[in-house]
């Protein structure tokens, strides 16, 4: 899973550069999300913008990865398009993380 | 695991265009014989949803049948054909004034107790750690059909699923 990440004010945003996140590529996901998240500090913002597609095991991955994070971390999401939003907002997990609309709407994001 | 999609399915898809003929009504349907894998699923899901734009079929409708269809091929896969069983089903679509018809075949295990889960959504609970990863897929497809119902006959699985074009 190709994971891209960069620091933008006080939040790491991590894209996915990958069209699904889905049974095949769940554990990849959560394998490469660890990675990523190991040396981030604060709030880390998961882009999912290239991302069209996630099921229930991609779901379960998003929700594991979250668990990752140390104490004083918290994981948002960005830029969800129609097929994912619907699968946070089915399942209510749309009330469990925050979601920012893009990457714009990052309060400190634009900065400098 | 970009563009990992496009790996052929070793098993004949009849899909877009050959599949587009008439069911026992005179609606528009479809037949897909794909390997329960989880490479077999995206192929499927792939070519239903081509086939549903090609029908007319919305954005949000498509949408809604690759996550109801997902999640139950993914069942397939894993509980019917788990571990290192393999196996090919079968997935027919038929279109009616009212929604789209799903029957979901396979010959791999039973569903344990012969019936579909109850499909609740897990307790979500305040702190961080006790947050649920699994047990969405059921809620999804119950929250999106107005029917589903699951036989056993003969050594077959069959699901029969109806998502309807209009909801709520």
């Amino acid at each position: 899973m190709d994971l891209s990440s960069t620091q933008s004010g006080l939040y790491t945003i991590i894209t996915v550069n990958a069209l699904r996140i889905d049974s095949a590529a769940a554990i990849q996901f959560k394998d490469a999300m660890r990675a990523a998240t190991d040396a981030a500090a604060g709030t880390v913002v998961l882009d999912l913008g290239n991302v069209g597609f996630i099921d229930s095991s991609g779901l379960g991955a998003v929700v594991a990865s979250m668990k990752q994070l140390g104490a004083g971390q918290r994981l948002d999401l960005a830029a969800l398009t129609p097929d994912v939003a619907k699968v946070f907002r089915l399942t209510r997990m749309d009330e469990i993380f925050k979601i920012h609309d893009s990457l714009d709407d990052l309060p400190l994001a634009k900065a400098g | 695991m970009t563009a990992q999609v496009g790996r052929p399915i070793p098993v004949k898809a009849r899909g877009a265009g050959l599949a587009r003929t008439s069911g026992p009504a005179g609606y528009h349907a479809a037949s897909f014989v794909y390997d329960a894998t989880e490479d077999g699923v995206r192929c499927v899901l792939r070519d239903m949803r081509s086939w549903l734009a090609g029908m007319g079929l919305d954005e949000d409708f498509c949408g809604t049948a690759e996550i109801a269809l997902a999640e139950a091929l993914n069942n397939v896969a894993e509980h019917a054909y788990p571990g290192d069983a393999s196996g090919t089903a079968q997935v027919e679509l038929r279109l009616t004034p009212e929604g789209c018809e799903f029957d979901l075949t396979d010959d791999g295990r039973p569903m344990p107790g012969l019936s579909l889960p109850a499909g609740q959504l897990p307790p979500m609970g305040g702190r961080r750690e006790a947050q649920p990863e699994g047990g969405f897929g059921w809620f999804m497809i119950r929250t999106l059909s107005d029917r589903l119902t699951y036989t056993r006959k003969a050594g077959t699985n069959h699901v029969h699923m109806r998502l309807p074009f209009s909801r709520g």
